[in-house]
């Protein structure tokens, strides 16, 4: 299991179309992907899903930590780190 | 890819939700909406809803959703007239919700169960934390 913490700059956050190209990259991966909000204390560690992401209400700024645990563990947060680090070509 | 068809009593409530969903899901995903009677009034219209399944179907599938029980019918007398071969699951979701839902979902490239699936979800969705 490895895991990373980064910080969501992107414009809307983890919503709408960022949200979509989120999850979307996860379902490439086979790894169990979880991903709570650092930010907001009264969320959990929750597995990434539409309706979870929705929930965790991850805003610009907010601080979340990912964790992949899987064959494709270092592979699966590499990309979904690169994609926050791109803000998911927002900007 | 699953296709979404959003059928209102409105034709600009449905016309928005598609537009929400749209932003959500990009080019991706086939989405239509269907709203309003022939003539425009509040109603639902069986022509317009099986015109915008034709418009839209897929072979993984369409999802529909509706906004009040009684488009429900509607729509189930538009998958009769169709005689589909492909298949039309109606969603018992709140549509707004729902439709954000089911438009990441499907974008993701889920099947039609997941998509379905996860537009229920909304049911049990929070929006505000006291």
């Amino acid at each position: 299991m490895i895991e990373t913490v980064l910080t969501i700059t992107n414009a809307v956050g983890l919503h709408a179309r960022p949200a979509a190209l989120f999850y979307k990259k996860t379902r490439e991966f086979t790894s169990k992907i979880t991903i709570q909000n650092l930010s907001r204390p009264d969320t959990k560690e929750l597995p990434v899903s539409p309706f979870n992401l929705l929930q965790l209400g991850v805003a610009q700024g907010h601080e979340v930590r990912l964790r992949a645990d899987g064959a494709d563990e270092q592979a699966a947060i590499d990309a979904l780190a690169q994609m926050v680090h791109d803000k998911f070509g927002e900007e | 890819m699953v296709s979404l068809l959003i059928v209102s009593h409105s034709a600009q409530l449905a016309a928005g939700v598609r537009e929400f969903a749209s932003q959500v899901a990009g080019d991706t995903v086939q989405i239509l909406d269907a709203g309003g009677t022939d003539d425009g009034s509040l109603g639902t219209s069986i022509n317009r809803i099986q015109q915008g399944l034709e418009q839209i179907a897929s072979p993984d599938g369409t999802l529909v959703l509706v906004d009040l029980g009684s488009a429900v019918l509607s729509v189930e007398m538009a998958i009769e007239a169709l005689g589909d071969v492909n298949r039309i699951y109606i969603s018992d979701a709140p549509l707004v919700e729902g439709a954000y839902l089911a438009a990441l979902e499907a974008s993701a490239e889920a099947t039609l169960e997941e998509t379905a699936a996860a537009a229920l979800q909304a049911r049990a969705m929070v929006k505000v934390r006291r």
